[in-house]
């Protein structure tokens, strides 16, 4: 069974069940699929530059190689800095007790570039912590899933239909001011009430 | 950046850049003091699928594995994998030399089949011809963090000393009533904004912050509410 997120706040500790929420579990999803001649689906595949073959599912890997072409074993790889220097490896949080941080503001849970969202289901939760949510408050804990070489963040709200952890990154806007105008970019990568329509989108 | 064309509560609008706010990178992978390249290679050729094994040495294969290694193409396998085209297989594997035709499914939150269709191109609504608008529709931030999932973030730049006056009263509005507005796209100004032709559309949500006479206007966009999926039945 997966570990449960436990969240420490003003002396009690709290645990919660969780589990992912994807959009399509919310609205459905489209998918388009390509049809052939005879009217059966058809298979998307990569020709090499060279033509020499196409890689169909299952023929391709990936990895990591050094400068002599030599492939470095996943357990031999570190996170390195911009300098080059090794980052300390942050351990999953799962299962291990976290301190709250909070209340916050509303502004900071908006700086979070959001990558997964958990609804949590509450195993032993303190009347204290789900009384400050139900109130509108905000907490944030350190999240990591799996260990890795970034220490993920997660904020934790509660609204009508029970509580969640949007889990991210922290983003930090510029400021503007009169004298500094952003040039254009044209490489800029830019994608992407109970009555606002979310099924439509 | 690029261009878009904002309104005010005034309905008046002007162009001015947008960017998407940045995260610290995470830090790459590697050997300390010995730099590494993240590479896609070939793993195996179509002789050493799991098809092409059956029929060539039944479907117990695993002995065949070890005895002589007929997944591993010794002159193939290894080979860096570069740029690659894309291209169709027809049910019967055989390379389709027309574009195929493309049919659109549609399926519910629970994952069953509801329609399919042709596709439906959903065009782009926000560009020089096309403002976001200003719907009107406040709500205090902390509503809006509650109720909706806000994944990506757009910053909103001046572009000349109007617009910063322009900008800043914007952000100074919302910043001092600690609201955001709903901004729409569309003829009416209400439609969900779509940033590219067939991209997702998105609600956006118009977010000012002011320290004295600098500022910062953001367009948060979401396209879901935060809500939990409806109970399968069982």
């Amino acid at each position: 069974m997966a570990k449960s997120i436990v969240l420490s706040h003003d002396g009690t500790t709290s645990s919660f069940d969780f589990a992912k929420i994807t959009r399509a579990q919310l609205y459905g999803r489209k998918r388009r699929i390509p049809l052939g001649a005879d009217g059966e689906a058809c298979t998307r595949v990569s020709l090499s530059s060279d033509g020499s073959f196409l890689l169909r599912s299952g023929m391709s890997a990936q990895g990591y190689f050094d400068d002599q072409g030599t492939w470095i074993p996943t357990k031999e790889l570190v996170g390195i800095d911009p300098e080059g220097r090794a980052v300390a490896f942050v351990p999953s949080t799962l299962g291990e007790p976290q301190e709250l941080q909070g209340p916050h503001p509303a502004q900071d849970l908006l700086d979070l570039q959001v990558d997964a969202v958990y609804a949590l289901e509450p195993v032993e939760a303190a009347t204290d912590l789900t009384a400050a949510l139900d109130a509108g408050e905000i907490f944030s804990f350190p999240f990591n899933y799996r260990g890795d070489y970034q220490a993920g963040q997660a904020f934790l709200v509660g609204n009508d239909e029970g509580y969640f952890a949007l889990v991210g990154q922290t983003a930090e806007p510029e400021w503007c001011v009169l004298d500094e105008i952003a040039p254009p970019d044209f490489d800029e990568d830019t994608e992407g009430d109970d009555d606002l329509d979310f099924e439509m989108l | 950046m690029r261009a878009v064309r904002l309104t005010n509560a005034a309905g008046r609008d002007t162009t001015v850049r947008y960017a998407a706010t940045r995260i610290a990178p995470s830090p790459a992978l590697g050997k300390v003091g010995r730099p590494a390249q993240f590479r896609r290679y070939l793993a195996s050729d179509s002789e050493g699928l799991h098809e092409a094994l059956v029929s060539a040495h039944g479907d117990d294969y695993a002995q065949a594995l070890i005895d002589g290694d007929p997944e591993v193409d010794i002159e193939r396998v290894g080979r860096a994998i570069g740029q690659t085209s894309v291209v169709f297989l027809s049910s019967t594997g055989d390379v389709m030399h027309a574009p195929p035709e493309v049919v659109e499914v549609l399926f519910s939150a629970a994952g069953e089949e509801r329609e399919r269709r042709a596709p439906k191109e959903v065009e782009s609504n926000v560009g020089a011809d096309s403002p976001v608008r200003w719907t009107g529709r406040r709500m205090k931030r902390i509503d809006v963090v509650r109720r909706f999932v806000l994944h990506r973030t757009l910053q909103i730049y001046h572009v000349d000393g109007l617009t910063f006056d322009y900008l800043h009263d914007i952000a100074k509005d919302l910043h001092e009533s600690d609201e955001m507005v709903l901004m729409g796209g569309g003829e009416k100004g209400k439609a969900p904004l779509v940033f590219q032709t067939n991209g997702t559309p998105q609600r956006a949500f118009l977010e000012g912050r002011v320290e004295g006479e600098r500022f910062q206007l953001l367009l948060h966009l979401s396209n879901a509410e935060l809500k939990r999926p409806e109970a399968k039945p069982a």
